[in-house]
């Protein structure tokens, strides 16, 4: 043990009983005092912060529920953003489907009515050159069968005129050799 | 009714055939399908005897041949054109010869329904036609 500690402890004691007296402690008055100080803590306790802890506790749950409901809030406010994207980006694939099906059915259309005119004029042109051949042909017949008459009639006023009776027996002759070979 | 008009028809038909010997209707044939006719019932000898004229009409139409022509035609030529036509149509013809001078050359002949045209006006025709 260390020597000087008594004399420190005595000096110590020395100290606390010049204290003591210099600020008049009374040890059953700090006792009384210490008992009224627990008793008031203990009403308040009881009385007053019990229930304010209580109500503080109830807030702060009301608080936690709040925070709690606002997070979820916030998570499907993020659930619904991203769904909104999502049906934003599907409709907008979808209107380039649209638009794209729509400019397929366009130029098939067009396609088809370019091809429904090309036929259409293209029978019109037939039409047409059939009907200038016909126009040709019948011009063509006519002339053949007015010259044909022509020289039909010539031959016939030359050939009335102009051929001889021993001519014409011998046509008979072989005309009629021509029928009886014929049939 | 048609039953009887058809049978009097075929009855015809073979009188008119009986009536014929060498490809002309022989005198003694047609005396004997007379005869025979005049024994038939009335009704029936009356309506025989009608196809049996038509039918005859229609032979001698047959048998008769119409030969036009423009100028001469030699003997030579028409006894070949006879005969053929004699021979094809196995009866004895009829020849009635005339003269047409549209037909300009050669001949035109008609045998019942048939004509045949070998005329100079006929083939301008039918040139002319073509």
């Amino acid at each position: 043990m260390n020597p000087l500690i008594p004399v420190i402890a005595a000096g110590l004691s020395d100290r606390i009983v010049v204290i003591v007296d210099k600020f008049g402690l009374d040890p059953w008055t700090v006792t009384a005092q210490a008992l009224n100080f627990c008793i008031v803590a203990a009403i308040l306790y009881y009385g007053f912060f019990r229930k304010v802890l209580q109500t503080m506790d109830e807030r702060k749950s009301k608080i936690e529920a709040g925070l709690l409901y606002a997070e979820e809030m916030k998570q499907k406010l993020a659930e619904s953003e991203e769904k909104q994207a999502q049906m934003l980006r599907e409709s907008r694939q979808q209107a380039q489907e649209i638009i794209a099906q729509s400019r397929n059915t366009a130029k098939a259309l067009l396609d088809q009515q370019a091809k429904e005119t090309a036929a259409k004029v293209e029978q019109m042109l037939a039409r047409g050159r059939e009907s200038i051949e016909l126009e040709r042909r019948k011009e063509f017949e006519s002339l053949k069968e007015q010259v044909a008459r022509l020289v039909v009639l010539t031959t016939s006023k030359v050939l009335s005129r102009d051929l001889a009776d021993g001519e014409r027996a011998t046509l008979n002759s072989h005309a009629a050799e021509e029928l009886a070979r014929n049939n | 009714m048609k039953a009887a008009k058809a049978k009097t028809a075929a009855l015809a038909r073979k009188l008119v055939h009986a009536s014929i010997a060498d490809g002309e209707p022989s005198p003694a044939r047609v005396s004997a399908v007379l005869e025979l006719l005049r024994r038939r019932p009335d009704r029936e000898r009356k309506a025989l005897l009608v196809a049996y004229l038509r039918l005859m009409r229609r032979e001698e139409a047959l048998r008769t041949l119409v030969i036009e022509r423009s100028g001469a035609l030699d003997d030579a030529s028409r006894k070949a054109l006879v005969d053929g036509l004699s021979q094809k149509t196995g009866r004895k013809l009829i020849v009635v010869e005339r003269e047409n001078p549209a037909l300009l050359g050669g001949i035109r002949v008609r045998l019942g329904d048939d004509e045949y045209d070998a005329s100079i006006a006929g083939k301008l025709a039918r040139l002319a036609a073509s």
